[in-house]
């Protein structure tokens, strides 16, 4: 599946009109994990909203494995289906009396059959590693990171093809943090995608196939993490908070260093400085 | 995405009318309130009238804000104007079957109508030109003898203030939630209106389980700024009559209540 | 140097379980502690403690000569050590900015006039003044907490706690709220308790509360904790990166001081290499 935003804009209407997308063009496809980032205000919600639908582009079009929606050739209702969207904070969505309702929500608007619903609910929330015991209890009884799960499966129920996450680390403990991205990458397959929102570029680095920076409004790079992070300064001019371990490079770099501009990650970052330093030497407690 | 809301309909200026007390106007709308139920006569109604319309010059107040505040009322008025015209008894000017239509009709229907336009309007200035705060805190204070029959004001008066800070913020809540259920296949514009009802428990369960979390946090963070009630409570903006509000009161209910004798 | 609270032995039973199992603690003028810990290891909970919002099951908490479970002492208390939540929205009661940093004051009968001066000065303090006749629906996030701190600035406590003040905010609002605390930490020796899931923010204390099952399991400086990675692995916690980078070049073999900024890391390197 591939979602196309060709020259998209779009200006919120009311007391000041806002614009907040600006001749946005990107491309999201299955097979891909897709890194957005731009601070609050770039339009990163407003671009989300177009993959699904729940937007119409005023200017330029959205296209659907190559079908416009701009001129109706693409039925939005479906389309949120195969496109899952999970906002910022999603516990806050819930609203069933059980676990399993809750989850059975998203398939039952597919009009599904009840065996196909059951199976559905049964495979999501396993996905997000829930138990059968779960399914007749209320999901306000859970926890925060509990209820999160819930409701990421309850999106997850409806088996969309691409899966885009608005934060989904938001608000959660390191070891919630952690459990969340370990189940993206397990969830991820050939032919399924995810775009993923963060301000966390630490987060999102090592994970990203590829990353595009939204400033408002407007795409300002677009490509691999390795790409995107040697344009330190650039990101730095946009607001944007560049993982530490690329702003140490960077500044041994800037002290004449040759380690490769783009590391993100703190193993590559000592190897490539450990080598810069000893010049080939043995490292030790390997 | 921001959206601004304006609270109420205020906007915020410095005429006369702008700074007088909230108690003042307060006041003076009740009684414009009395008054236009007392009258009944549209010579009395344009006395009433060319006082609302020197306010509202004061006021700096638009006529596209007055017009704007009518608005939402057009069909209850249409309603009542054309109501009274039909059925009224009387001396009949034109019958087209069943339709009668009397002079007393057309001479109520009218009045009423322009009754409900000065009704609005009174109270429409005073929103205009007072801040919700100062209106809360004008109804506090004026109502404040009735603490003595252990009338909960001060309680009323601080409910009143948080719904009104709110109001914005549940609007924004109530848009992220829609959109984030609409994702999930929600439907909540087909149908009929008991389908269309159902499909909103998404929309209100949300809603109503964050409105107490509010509240509970809200309550916690009260205590822990030292909130235990009204006693002894001051204020940062203490209410001060000032001259223009004796003055303003000493001209005009006078007036009003000649007003009402004459006419 | 007197202590300003005391916690003492405390103990929190809730329900069946124990959230806070003999816990002691002191807060010192001018102190900066950061109390990190897992979800469910009794850090909020023991911060609801410091003003009072909760009572011990047994043990006291002391500030200055009040105690926590004195009812004619509990507003004292709450002067003294004001309290900053995590949700911004849900601690804003008034319609305007000026407003609700007078709410504190308010109820605590302070004189009109004096209240004045006490919301404009507190508003300073977090950079907010331009903004005092706004709506809290205008503000940013991080705009709402710095109020929200302003407000208990206005009530002039000695200790300022702060629970997750950061967990719903973007990078910017929390860098805006983190240089408000440090601030007030350096310029006007306020006591800070800051309860965070944000290792960075850690490296900002002088020293670290890390709790466990309802114990405190270590306090120490920042650097001691984040030199022990297995124990921070064991409290569930991390390490922020620059130091993580740090301590595997020193596994490595190079020689490099402990810190926290890049440049900091990058000079301990070019110094020693």
């Amino acid at each position: 599946m591939q979602i196309e935003l060709r020259d998209v804009s779009y200006t919120y209407n009311g007391p000041i009109p806002v614009a907040a997308l600006h001749n946005i063009n990107l491309k999201v496809k299955t097979g891909e994990i897709l890194g957005l980032i731009g601070h609050t205000g770039s339009g990163k919600s407003t671009l989300l909203q177009h993959l699904n639908g729940l937007l119409k582009p005023q200017d330029g079009d959205v296209l659907v494995d190559g079908k416009s929606v701009k001129r109706g050739e693409v039925s939005l209702p479906k389309l949120r289906f195969r496109v899952g969207l999970v906002f910022q904070y999603p516990e806050y969505q819930l609203f069933e009396e059980t676990i399993f309702k809750e989850v059975a929500f998203g398939p039952k608007s597919m009009g599904l059959s009840e065996d196909e619903i059951k199976q559905r609910v049964a495979k999501s929330l396993s996905d997000v590693g829930m138990s059968e015991e779960f399914y007749e209890r209320s999901p306000f009884e859970l926890s925060g990171g509990q209820k999160r799960r819930v409701a990421l499966a309850s999106i997850l129920a409806m088996e969309p093809e691409i899966l885009v996450l608005d934060e989904p680390t938001a608000g959660l403990d390191p070891k919630g943090r952690k459990e969340i991205l370990d189940f993206l990458l397990k969830w991820r397959t050939d032919d399924k995608g995810i775009v993923l929102v963060s301000h966390n570029m630490e987060e999102m680095a090592p994970f990203a196939d590829r990353i595009v920076v939204l400033h408002q409004g407007k795409v300002v790079l677009d490509g691999t993490p390795k790409e995107v992070f040697s344009h330190t300064q650039e990101l730095l001019d946009v607001g944007i908070k560049v993982p530490q371990v690329s702003m140490v490079v960077n500044s041994l770099r800037s002290r004449g260093y040759n380690i490769d501009a783009g590391i993100f990650t703190v193993e590559q970052a000592a190897e490539a400085i450990f080598d810069a330093l000893r010049g080939g030497g043995e490292r030790r407690g390997l | 995405m921001a959206f601004d809301i304006t609270l109420g309909q205020y906007i915020p200026g410095d005429s006369f009318v702008h700074n007088l007390d909230p108690r003042t106007k307060l006041i003076i709308a009740i009684a414009l309130i009395v008054v236009l139920f007392l009258v009944n006569t549209f010579v009395g109604y344009f006395w009433i009238a060319l006082f609302l319309l020197l306010a509202t010059i004061n006021g700096s107040i638009s006529a596209r804000s007055v017009v704007r505040s009518i608005k939402p009322l057009t069909f209850i008025l249409l309603l009542t104007v054309i109501l009274n015209i039909l059925f009224t008894e009387g001396d009949i000017l034109f019958q087209l079957g069943f339709i009668r239509i009397t002079e007393q009709g057309v001479f109520r229907g009218l009045l009423l109508g322009l009754r409900l336009i000065l009704l609005i309007l009174s109270t429409t200035i005073m929103t205009l030109t007072t801040s919700p705060l100062a209106i809360t805190d004008a109804l506090e204070n004026l109502l404040g003898p009735l603490k003595k029959i252990k009338f909960p004001v001060h309680e009323l008066s601080m409910m009143l203030t948080i719904a009104l800070r709110f109001i914005p913020t549940l609007l924004e809540e109530t848009d992220k939630i829609m959109k984030a259920q609409m994702a999930r296949g929600a439907d909540f514009e087909s149908g009929n209106l008991l389908k269309r009802a159902q499909n909103m428990v998404p929309l209100l369960v949300p809603l109503f389980v964050s409105a107490f979390r509010r509240a509970d946090d809200l309550a916690v963070a009260m205590e822990s700024r030292c909130y235990r009630g009204g006693e002894g409570r001051t204020r940062l903006n203490e209410l001060k009559y000032g001259k223009a509000d004796y003055l303003t009161l000493a001209v005009v209910l006078p007036v009003l209540a000649l007003v009402v004798y004459l006419f | 140097m007197e202590p300003i609270i005391e916690v003492k032995d405390v103990y929190h039973q809730y329900g069946e379980t124990e959230a806070l199992s003999g816990v002691s603690l002191e807060i010192f003028p001018g102190d900066f502690v950061a109390v990190v810990g897992a979800n469910g290891s009794g850090k909020s909970t023991l911060a609801r403690h410091l003003n009072g919002l909760l009572l011990p099951s047994k043990g006291t908490v002391r500030v200055k000569n009040f105690y926590t479970h004195n009812p004619e002492d509990i507003w004292s208390v709450r002067a003294l050590v004001g309290m900053v939540f995590q949700n911004p929205d849900n601690q804003l009661v008034a319609t305007t900015v000026e407003e609700d940093v007078a709410f504190g004051p308010e109820n605590l009968g302070v004189p009109s006039n004096e209240i004045r001066a006490r919301v404009d000065e507190a508003l300073k303090w977090v950079n907010m003044l331009d903004h005092k006749k706004r709506s809290p629906h205008q503000l940013s996030g991080g705009q709402k907490q710095r109020v929200a701190i302003a407000g208990v600035l206005a009530m002039h406590p000695e200790v300022l706690v702060l629970d997750e003040p950061t967990a719903m905010l973007d990078p910017v609002g929390r860098e805006e709220v983190l240089q408000v605390i440090n601030h007030l930490n350096k310029e006007l020796q306020m006591a800070i308790v800051l309860i965070t899931h944000h290792m960075e923010e850690v490296a900002m204390a002088k020293r670290v509360i890390a709790m466990a099952e309802g114990k405190i399991k270590v306090e120490c400086n920042p650097i001691e904790l984040f030199l022990q990675t297995e124990l921070v692995d064991e409290l569930g916690l991390d390490v922020p990166q620059v130091f993580a980078l740090g301590n595997l070049l020193r596994k490595y073999g190079l020689e490099v001081d402990p810190a926290f900024d890049p440049e900091e890391l990058v000079n301990a390197l070019c110094r020693s290499n």
